[in-house]
């Protein structure tokens, strides 16, 4: 049922819309159906999380109050300290246990201590990276004095468990979204009727990334790759991992439309950017302004030291996608590339490649991060990108499964691009039902005829 | 009505508009997802729906020559995947019957990569098509084929879990679904047990059959024919290029689909390409070549271990329950292996034997088990498990008539 590409979810939705129609009148027995409705969908994946995603969130809840009312600013300090570090021994107890335990056994190792420490038997908690951000996000915003913190429960937890955005985000932050809870304005049908397009390009992107998946899963292995076979299986992925989530969050924003609620956009033409800081104001949008707010800000206004900050920031980034060292070195390689970025931004002035260039280096460089995302390790990822530039024994030849892969994933990045292209920036699409219809049915469609229903997406695991 | 005034929930007219305009999108979605099936399916190559690969065209004309088959008075038929197609010619089997004084038509229904379900599903397309008839088979003899009954969480199975899905689709009617009182309850709960596999059966049939592997297939299949490329292997590979090249040599060029004619038996050999023949055979019952298939039949099949599925067996239960509800006789039978590299290993040996003696208890069908016969030497095989069309498949004809006739029972001899 968490899938939205399901038709589980379709009922589920379908169910959940009528009944929020005949409680409309009544603002009480709203959030309780969405809550409710919120806990049974998350629920359904496996009930033993729903106390964890309840529990961090009434703690968060009275602690932002408690915060609020304190009166010296050491014990506001305190209190917060509390939170942050509840959420993050929640997040870091489920996620990262057992990486950390396999870390220090493997540290030991290297100084000839021999342990065997087993490994904990975890199931990371559906969404549990998304949401205790959130969490954080609203104590420290109420610590900070940017937002006062909510009396009332309900429309807390509502807002926290709000179904459309709690498995995969994007990550809101509940200044954003609290307040619309609190108002529940009726959407205008110019906001239902893009809505209802964000959903069926979110299908169709899913259906992309779903086509791409077994073309990257080919190529992501240790077998020797000839070096077309290697940039075949990267470019997919970029495409796949790229489809998966921004269709996913299409999704979410599409149905969260149709109930009124608006949420911010995540995705903004990502391989487009013309460097990779701005790659990272197009990618995760909620999840990189998230890390700008509450760790680079900090640290960065502490230290003075912008490339350590931004290194740092990056590598935690990383560490927030997985406990593996793979992603830990994805995110490092983007915090130098960006810390980099901005060093030679400063050191060449006015100098500037042409924008094409610029973006085609961008993308070359976000490709080669990829890598590390999707190899698991970083032997794999290593071997892939000697593959990628020619190290491998294979002769490159380029017979027609390859051409297809290949063929298959540019069409896609480009398609998936002029999707998005059409819904960001041309404004005059949505004032056009005779265009915006037919483009919903018909990426609907394609999702019909060649989506897989219930395909998992790449960012259930986060 | 205009955009301001249906911002209101509670009048009503903002949720029916929601509603309506869901409800819309989704049937022109529908609408047009058919349209866009039906072109690719119609811009396709019709190579792309003859590929051996599939063997989707074969069953394709089983199914049309179900109702004429139905309508004959003395009917048999063998059902079960390539072991069957391959194995048996039809005139050899009924000419064995014949010398036991049982006279049979019997067609041979087999197809390449048919799984227990789609036995099941042809099963009940022939039970349709005996009761529109007003008759009944003289015979239904149904292949257990151990590792078709198997679910390895491998690649490879994944990827033939993916081609499957047409032929369920091909062979599924919407009735199916809808019309409980026409199957036994058995057949009906091996088809509801699967909520994926009638969701893709659905999909399938609205959409006209197609999904992501077609596509890629039928990228494939246009490129190849622009380029020049078609029909010939990956040039990487030159062991697949010999076995390509014997093949097409050995087929005449041509791959041989259903015959209504033979009785739906299995030609790759002619007269002409008998020396082509034998060079195919040399390299298909290589060393080599049989490592290669054995280690693929490990990853699609689980060929060495048998780990046989309740939900398989399930299957193969209701095909020989369907098959008893139209056919005075039902069998079932467990072609030879090849003694040469086809060697399971006893616990898997040891599955097979008690699946038997549970299908001869509940079911009261007669098993006849010929995997371990004797009398069958790696020569009688094309490759892992395949006969010989020189050989081994006459032998296999006439053994399997015998141990039949054997179990006939004896007032339905003479008719």
């Amino acid at each position: 049922m968490i899938l939205f590409n399901s038709l589980s979810f379709a009922a589920f939705f379908a169910i959940f819309f009528l009944l929020y129609y005949f409680v409309s009148a009544n603002h009480s027995y709203k959030l309780w159906l969405i809550t409710i409705a919120s806990l049974v969908f998350y629920g359904s994946a496996n009930w033993r999380f729903v106390p964890i995603l309840l529990g961090t969130g009434l703690v968060d809840f009275y602690l932002a109050m408690a915060i609020a009312d304190a009166s010296d600013k050491q014990r506001k300090k305190r209190l917060v300290t509390i939170s942050v570090a509840m959420n993050l021994l929640v997040l870091g107890f489920f996620k990262y246990t057992n990486f950390f335990l396999g870390a220090a056994t493997d540290g030991l190792r290297l100084f000839g201590v021999a342990t065997h420490i087993q490994p904990l038997r975890l199931i990371v908690p559906l969404g549990i990276s998304f949401y205790t951000f959130q969490s954080i996000s609203y104590t420290l915003d109420v610590y900070r004095g940017n937002f006062k913190p909510r009396r009332r429960l309900l429309e807390f937890i509502a807002s926290l468990t709000f179904f459309p955005h709690l498995v995969a985000g994007p990550i809101i932050r509940s200044s954003y979204l609290l307040p619309q809870f609190e108002t529940f304005k009726p959407p205008e049908w110019t906001v239902v009727r893009r809505g209802f397009l964000l959903i069926g390009a979110g299908l169709f992107k899913k259906t992309i990334a779903d086509l791409l998946g077994p073309i990257a899963e080919g190529v992501f292995n240790d077998e020797p790759h000839s070096m077309i076979d290697s940039w075949t299986g990267v470019l997919a992925f970029t495409g796949q991992i790229y489809g998966d989530f921004a269709g996913y969050t299409d999704i979410a924003i599409g149905i969260s439309a149709l109930l009124g609620f608006n949420l911010p956009q995540n995705f903004n033409l990502p391989y487009f950017a013309l460097g990779i800081a701005d790659f990272w104001r197009r990618w995760h949008i909620s999840l990189s302004s998230w890390l700008r707010d509450y760790c680079y800000m900090p640290m960065v206004l502490r230290n003075r030291n912008v490339p350590l900050s931004l290194f740092l920031t990056m590598t935690l980034c990383g560490l927030w996608h997985g406990a593996t060292w793979a992603f830990i070195v994805f995110g490092a390689y983007h915090g130098v590339l960006v810390a980099a970025e901005g060093y030679l931004g400063k050191k060449l002035g006015a100098f500037e490649l042409p924008r094409v260039i610029r973006a085609l280096l961008t993308f070359y460089f976000v490709m080669i991060g990829f890598v590390f995302f999707r190899a698991g390790s970083i032997t794999t990822a290593w071997k892939m990108i000697r593959n990628l530039h020619g190290a491998s024994a294979l002769p490159s030849s380029f017979h027609p499964e390859v051409l297809v892969g290949l063929g298959l994933a540019i069409v896609a990045l480009v398609t998936c691009h002029v999707l998005d292209h059409l819904i960001v920036n041309v404004k005059r699409l949505m004032d056009r039902p005779l265009v915006l219809w037919p483009t919903a049915a018909v990426a609907t469609a394609i999702s019909f005829v060649l989506g897989k229903p219930g395909q998992l997406f790449i960012y259930f695991q986060f | 009505m205009t955009p301001e005034a249906v911002t209101q929930w509670r009048g009503g007219e903002l949720p029916r508009r929601i509603f309506g305009a869901a409800v819309l999108l989704f049937l022109s979605a529908l609408l047009v997802a058919h349209g866009i099936a039906r072109c690719i399916i119609r811009a396709a190559p019709p190579q792309m729906f003859e590929s051996e690969l599939f063997g989707i065209t074969r069953l394709t004309q089983i199914l049309g020559a179900l109702d004429e088959i139905a309508a004959k008075d003395d009917s048999a038929v063998l059902l079960g995947p390539s072991t069957t197609m391959q194995g048996i010619t039809p005139q050899m089997f009924d000419a064995e019957m014949h010398q036991h004084s049982i006279d049979v038509s019997t067609y041979n229904l087999g197809a390449l990569a048919l799984t227990p379900d789609h036995v099941l599903m042809l099963s009940r397309r022939l039970a349709d098509a005996y009761r529109h008839s007003g008759r009944r088979a003289r015979a239904v003899l149904i292949e257990l084929c151990p590792h078709t009954l198997t679910e390895p969480q491998t690649q490879m199975a994944q990827d033939w879990e993916r081609i499957h899905v047409f032929k369920r689709a091909r062979m599924t009617t919407m009735s199916d679904f809808f019309h409980p009182n026409v199957i036994e309850p058995g057949t009906l709960g091996a088809l509801r047990a699967n909520a994926r596999w009638r969701m893709e059966i659905v999909q399938a049939k609205i959409l006209g059959g197609i999904d992501q592997l077609a596509l890629v297939n039928i990228a494939s299949a246009v490129l190849t024919a622009l380029t020049g490329t078609r029909d010939k292997p990956r040039p990487d590979d030159p062991f697949n290029k010999r076995i390509w090249d014997a093949a097409a040599a050995a087929n005449g060029g041509q791959y041989p689909h259903w015959d209504h004619s033979t009785r739906g038996d299995f030609q790759r050999l002619r007269p002409s390409t008998t020396s082509d023949y034998d060079q195919l055979v040399t390299i298909k019952s290589s060393d080599a070549a049989l490592q290669r298939a054995h280690k693929a039949h490990v990853q699609c099949c689980d060929i060495d271990e048998l780990r046989i599925t309740e939900r398989q067996v399930g299957y193969l239960t209701s095909a020989i329950r369907t098959a008893q509800t139209f056919s005075d006789h039902v069998f079932v039978y467990i072609v030879p292996r090849n003694p040469k590299a086809n060697r399971p290993t006893e616990p898997a040996i040891e599955r097979v034997r008690e699946l038997s003696a549970r299908i001869e208890r509940e079911l009261g069908t007669p098993v006849i088990d010929l995997s371990m016969d004797p009398s069958f030497v790696p020569d009688d095989f094309f490759d892992l498990t395949h006969m010989n069309e020189l050989t081994g498949r006459r032998k296999l004809s006439q053994k399997l008539a015998d141990e039949v006739a054997k179990r006939w029972p004896a007032k339905a001899a003479p008719r």
